[in-house]
């Protein structure tokens, strides 16, 4: 501050304020966006958060804690949210442990081949997650590929429940999110240096060795990263939970939906907006948090590369 | 502060474009065509439901009506369910999006509490006088513009007896093959009916019908087919179902007979979806012609011959072959189920979530 005012009459005719300004400007289309199609519908879901419903779907202007009250005392509401979560942990779960080994490989590849291969890792994201569930539904249904295939072989003789409950939503979503994950993988790879694993071994390390105390460590940031993004995803996700949940995996999402929707009760849809945005808070901090410690842990405090 | 300034201007600017931008928004949202009232060509903008309602009423009724009175042009915008047209009032208070809107009977009362319809005027609208019992409105505002009924569907081609009673649901041949959308408006006519069935009444307790449906809930492979349970009953992937017997006559028709409704000889329940004149539109006149029209005997024969409503106008004869296959016919009509929707409006919400609850959840 003290300098720039000390140096600021020299330049000032050249440059008054200048890339400030042009900074700002370019800003603005995007704050104007954020503004219009981000803060103010959350302005409104907050303050529509402490209305009252009323029968029938009308709603009691009040600013009240009622709403919250009803939500956050309601052992549906919370089995609801615990389902939101559970949901989210094995979709993340499943959905690492089958990206891991594919990112893993495409980060490696020296092959010239590489480029198209990540973009074949990443063209499922071309087509809608409408239509790759329901996909999965004609995979997984009673009527569906696995089923089918298992009743003629006569290994089964009634069909499996993979479709219309958790199950479908798991499998499906971890397919769903998988792009994600690799993309979110890839580049969270860029510690990953074929020289140190080179170095382990020449020193003795077997393979295993090798990949338990430098390849994961050095990719932990890159998982950790791709978890964030598929748990999120995940606790937001609607589409496939109502698609191939068979009408019994109540989630967030779904409930919002219904809430504001069949039951017309849009002051506790709002409240349950807001608690899926705490939620969202919550993932993030302890993302933060675990980053530390990561770092601190396997790259020392202050950074063993750098 | 060097940068004082300039986040004023910025913020000016952007104060500028959100006006802008605002100014622009409700110049969109009202009515198409800035003409009043005062004669010369007018534009009416009607909310209704998508898909084959579309279709069916812009032939029936749209078409005809505009071909009647030349200086009054329909347009029709499609609209997924009534909470859409809730929402979409409740934003537009004072300047309508919509002159005349389609909304479920269940919904109706919570829009005409907050003033988002209008009372009609019964000069405006003779054929008010022509409705049948079930579709008027007793506080003047808008009346039934179709009657619909819960069905029973099944796939012909996989269940060999035909279900004829509400208690076939619980027939164990159907284990495990029952597809039942109840968490919504086709719950609470099912539970109505079952209440009478059980000889219970649904104004008191329906505790009867959620233990009875809580016993179905193992037989039940979906409680939301995807995309909707007409599809799922064609494709075999549920054996029988229950859903809106209107959309069903419609699927037992496109699919060659393999998606079948049965209207069960206990009766059933119906639905009623209402036509309103939309509070503060600036085309009353013409909205409240334009109702007139579609509750006339003329409209509610040909939409009800094409999409398989029963008529709300006394006058209007279907063909003995439509009748046979809505809520019209002789037997349905004499065991006819009543619904108090008025009354169910104030507990659609708490029976909803039973269901999910204590059916789906339990």
């Amino acid at each position: 501050m003290t300098a720039e005012a000390v140096a600021a009459p020299a330049v000032r005719p050249v440059r008054p304020r200048g890339p400030g300004r042009h900074a700002l400007a370019l800003l603005a289309p995007g704050i104007v966006a954020l503004l219009l199609t981000y803060a103010m519908p959350l302005v409104w879901v907050l303050r529509m958060s402490l209305n009252e419903s009323g029968e029938g779907g009308l709603i009691r202007q009040t600013v009240s804690f009622a709403t919250f009250a009803e939500v956050l005392s309601s052992a549906h509401w919370w089995n609801v949210i615990g389902q939101t979560v559970e949901l989210g942990v094995l979709v993340t779960v499943c959905t690492l442990v089958v990206s891991y080994p594919l990112a893993l490989f495409l980060a490696r590849t020296t092959s010239r081949w590489r480029g198209l291969l990540v973009a074949l890792a990443v063209t499922p994201l071309l087509i809608s997650s409408v239509a790759r569930t329901f996909g999965w539904m004609a995979i997984l249904g009673n009527q569906g590929l696995v089923n089918k295939t298992l009743g003629e072989l006569g290994i089964i003789s009634e069909p499996l429940q993979l479709a219309n409950n958790l199950t479908g939503v798991v499998i499906a979503s971890t397919e769903i999110y998988m792009p994600f994950a690799i993309l979110a993988m890839i580049s969270g790879f860029g510690r990953l240096d074929p020289e140190l694993e080179h170095a382990a071994a020449s020193l003795g390390a077997p393979r295993r060795t090798v990949f338990r105390r430098v390849v994961l460590p050095l990719t932990l940031p890159g998982v950790l990263t791709a978890a964030l993004m598929v748990f999120v995803l995940s606790l937001s996700g609607y589409v496939t939970p109502r698609l191939i949940g068979g009408g019994r995996v109540f989630v967030l999402a779904t409930e919002i939906y219904d809430q504001a929707t069949t039951a017309l009760d849009w002051p506790v849809a709002a409240v349950l907006s807001v608690l899926l945005l705490a939620l969202f808070g919550v993932v993030i901090a302890v993302y933060l948090r675990a980053q530390k410690v990561l770092e601190a842990r396997f790259t020392g405090p202050q950074g063993a590369r750098s | 502060m060097p940068s004082l300034r300039s986040v004023l201007t910025a913020s000016a600017a952007l104060t500028a474009t959100a006006l802008f931008a605002t100014a622009c928004s409700s110049n969109a949202a009202s009515p198409a065509g800035g003409s009043g009232d005062g004669g010369g060509k007018q534009t009416i903008t009607f909310m209704g439901f998508y898909g084959t309602f579309q279709d069916a009423f812009t032939k029936t009724v749209i078409d005809p009506f505009e071909k009647a009175n030349p200086d009054i042009t329909v347009k029709y915008v499609p609209i997924q369910n009534s909470a859409e047209v809730l929402a979409k009032l409740r934003a537009s208070k004072s300047r309508p999006v919509a002159d005349v809107a389609l909304i479920d009977r269940s919904v109706a009362p919570t829009a005409n509490q907050e003033k988002l319809f209008a009372k009609l005027d019964t000069a405006k609208v003779p054929n008010l006088d022509r409705l049948v019992e079930s579709a008027r409105n007793k506080d003047g505002y808008g009346p039934g513009f179709s009657i619909d009924s819960l069905s029973i569907l099944y796939n012909s081609k996989k269940v060999k007896q035909a279900p004829t009673s509400w208690n076939d649901l619980w027939d164990p041949a159907y284990k495990g093959k029952l597809a039942m959308p109840i968490a919504d408006t086709r719950g609470v006519a099912l539970i109505i009916a079952l209440e009478k069935i059980l000889g219970a009444d649904y104004k008191t307790d329906i505790d009867p019908a959620i233990k009875k449906l809580k016993s179905l809930s193992g037989g039940v492979e979906t409680w939301q087919p995807s995309p909707d349970v007409y599809t799922a009953v064609q494709s075999g992937e549920a054996d029988v179902a229950v859903g809106w017997n209107a959309r069903g006559q419609y699927y037992k028709d496109s699919s060659g007979g393999v998606v079948q409704p049965v209207l069960p000889k206990e009766g059933t329940v119906t639905q009623i979806n209402t036509i309103n004149l939309v509070n503060n539109s600036a085309h009353a006149a013409a909205a409240q012609k334009f109702i007139d029209y579609a509750i006339g005997a003329k409209a509610q024969k040909a939409f009800d011959e094409a999409a398989f409503y029963a008529p709300v106008n006394q006058d209007a004869s279907l063909s003995a072959a439509v009748k046979a296959r809505t809520t019209a016919s002789e037997t349905q009509a004499k065991n006819q189920i009543p619904a108090d929707w008025d009354w169910l409006t104030t507990r659609y919400t708490t029976w909803v979530d039973r269901i999910k609850q204590e059916v789906i959840g339990g």
